[in-house]
């Protein structure tokens, strides 16, 4: 059964709403009812052998278990052109020899159900710069770079910063490693085992990453193994009287975070 | 060149480029298309030539800017022959080896529906992967910032030898189109790779239902309309293509999910009309290649969606040599999927 369940999860999480799936699966059906040979073809009959294969829970679970393509199947359901044949169908059906006023009126009905099904546009947000990256990002290495002696700069950031920073500058080094970045990466704020900080000073940083005050001491020695020169802080993370037992200088501040060297004065 | 008119300089450039080696190729195939497949066909043609030098530039563990003369030289090669014969071709026949587009009014509302689409993407700033784009780009402006491929950590920055085990042209794409154009990497992908993905995702739709429809432009046109629109309005409902288009533009999985495959399609709709033709195969060749090595899941998927697709096709003709012409066309893009894993 835990095979059903992966296809079942993965089936439901791809197909959501099933807005695609119920008028792909119409399509199909309406050009076998057509019997018109050419479209079968092409879409059809690759669906019959999609089916029996890379659908086939029997057939794929050992072979995605072997390659490791967990987190990847999803992706298999875009070899099913949906949206084009529903697309091209409604397409002929807005363009069959019928009077204009009836073309008119299938393609209003079309439209406005695609527009009363559709509710992305609410997802808006304008950019702020040419990069297409927030603001805060550039800002925030700006300000090493003014108050930096070398030329790369070590830094440690919280998640949402180390995603962002190095696509935009690569003259920072990171000082926290992708893997104690993804720790915790999924693990809500509650949930995060904060004795950790005392097994290892890798757990602690993953930790700290996460806006977990770790004793303050472990923090200093963490900063000066790995020649820390700057912490960019995230304003949502760590009180005011905990920043005071970290040894840093306040540098400056952008939206939503601020920077420190790591180094007092 | 981190500007609007840089942007617009980079995407004419890049255009000439994708038709000159589109129209050089298919004209030399004696093959009459319209400019819009011969743009898709050039862009195929241009990334696939990248391609080749990527793979045998990495191979020989060179520096980065190996690659970007080596690819430069090549594709300023490819282009300046490309010009001589279509020049000469033009003399000879006057341009009548392109098919012209009718300048009517779907004509304009495919250009709108263009514009209004590259007007949505570029001003929304909505991304939801920073983490993996952060891997993508952080390769390629590690190539340029420190002229190696692949040897510092995309995340960190840090020299680690050999950063990744298996991986796609794609980075170095974009890497090689920002030396070229003296821009950011981010400007490259966000803007430059972001507005070719929208053109060539409709422009595909497009074809694909052009030969469907025996050529009738309003259908095609119209095709393109309702899937823009299911696209831009409704991409949040599934992991559809849509959903990668508008929230992860330009990441090589979204190429993937609205070109690469897309094309594939329109290789095997034309595999399916023109079956004894051999350019169809070669195309079909062209654009799987291209697919398969600017994506490392286009790998599996591009041969996948080929298999499934090309079946009912072969078996209904029933010639063998049909099944070695489709064995012939598949086997560079699974070539490169076996050196990509090397």
């Amino acid at each position: 059964m835990a095979e059903i369940d992966f296809f079942y999860q993965n089936f439901w999480k791809y197909w959501n709403g099933a807005l695609y799936l119920v008028p792909y699966l119409g399509c199909l059906v309406y050009l076998v009812y057509k019997k018109d040979k050419k479209l079968m073809e092409l879409f059809v009959w690759p669906f019959l052998i999609l089916l029996a294969t890379v659908y086939n829970p029997f057939l794929m679970r050992p072979i995605i278990e072997k390659m490791g393509w967990e987190d990847r199947y999803m992706r298999f359901y875009w070899l099913l052109p949906a949206e084009f044949l529903c697309a091209y169908l409604l397409a002929r059906l807005v363009n069959r020899k019928a009077k204009r006023e009836v073309q008119f009126a299938v393609g209003v009905v079309v439209l406005g159900i695609v527009f009363l099904c559709g509710s992305s546009l609410v997802k808006y947000i304008p950019d702020d710069n040419v990069y297409k990256i927030d603001s805060w990002v550039l800002e925030t290495s700006e300000l090493i770079a003014e108050a930096s002696k070398k030329e790369n700069p070590v830094i440690l950031v919280d998640q949402e910063m180390y995603s962002s920073i190095r696509q935009y500058d690569p003259t920072v080094i990171e000082a926290v490693n992708n893997t104690e970045m993804a720790r915790y990466m999924f693990t809500d704020t509650e949930e995060l085992p904060v004795d950790g900080q005392y097994d290892d000073h890798s757990t602690a940083v993953s930790l700290f990453v996460k806006g977990v005050e770790v004793d303050a001491s472990i923090m200093n020695e963490i900063f000066a193994e790995r020649q820390v020169d700057f912490f960019v802080r995230n304003t949502r993370y760590y009180s005011a009287e905990y920043l005071q037992q970290l040894d840093l200088t306040y540098v400056g501040a952008v939206e939503g975070y601020e920077v420190y060297r790591c180094a007092k004065e | 060149m981190n500007s609007a008119l840089g942007i617009v300089i980079g995407l004419v450039v890049l255009s000439c480029i994708f038709w000159i080696l589109g129209a050089g190729v298919c004209r030399l195939m004696g093959r009459k298309e319209g400019p819009g497949f011969l743009w898709l066909f050039g862009m195929a043609l241009f990334l696939g030539i990248f391609s080749v030098v990527d793979i045998f530039t990495e191979a020989g563990g060179a520096a980065f800017h190996v690659l970007f003369y080596t690819a430069l030289a090549v594709l300023v090669i490819a282009v300046a022959l490309g010009v001589v014969y279509l020049v000469r071709a033009g003399r000879k026949e006057g341009g009548s080896w392109m098919r012209y587009p009718a300048r009517d009014v779907w004509l304009l509302l495919f250009l709108v529906l263009l514009v209004v689409q590259i007007w949505y993407g570029m001003g929304n700033q909505l991304y939801v992967s920073r983490y993996d784009t952060s891997y993508y780009n952080g390769n390629a402006i590690n190539a340029l910032y420190t002229d190696t491929m692949y040897q510092y950590d995309a995340y960190t920055g840090v020299y680690v030898g050999k950063a990744v085990a298996w991986h796609d042209s794609y980075s170095m794409l974009i890497a090689f189109l920002a030396k070229l154009f003296f821009m950011h990497p981010l400007v490259v992908v966000n803007r430059i790779m972001g507005v070719i993905e929208i053109v060539a995702a409709n422009l595909a739709v497009y074809e694909i239902a052009l030969r469907l429809s025996k050529g009738n432009h309003a259908v095609a046109v119209w095709t393109a309309i309702i899937r823009a629109l299911i696209s831009v309005l409704c991409w949040n409902l599934g992991e559809v293509p849509g959903y990668y288009l508008w929230t992860r533009m330009a990441e090589s999985k979204s190429m993937l999910a609205n070109v690469y495959l897309p094309l594939a399609l329109l290789a095997i709709v034309l595999a399916a009309e023109e079956t004894e033709k051999k350019q169809c195969w070669i195309m079909l060749g062209v654009f799987a290649f291209a697919g398969a090595t600017m994506s490392m899941s286009g790998v599996f998927m591009i041969p996948m969606l080929l298999g499934v697709g090309l079946l009912p096709v072969l078996l209904r003709r029933k010639k063998l040599k049909y099944w070695g012409y489709a064995v012939l066309s598949v086997l560079p893009c699974l070539a490169a999927g076996v050196l990509s894993f090397l």
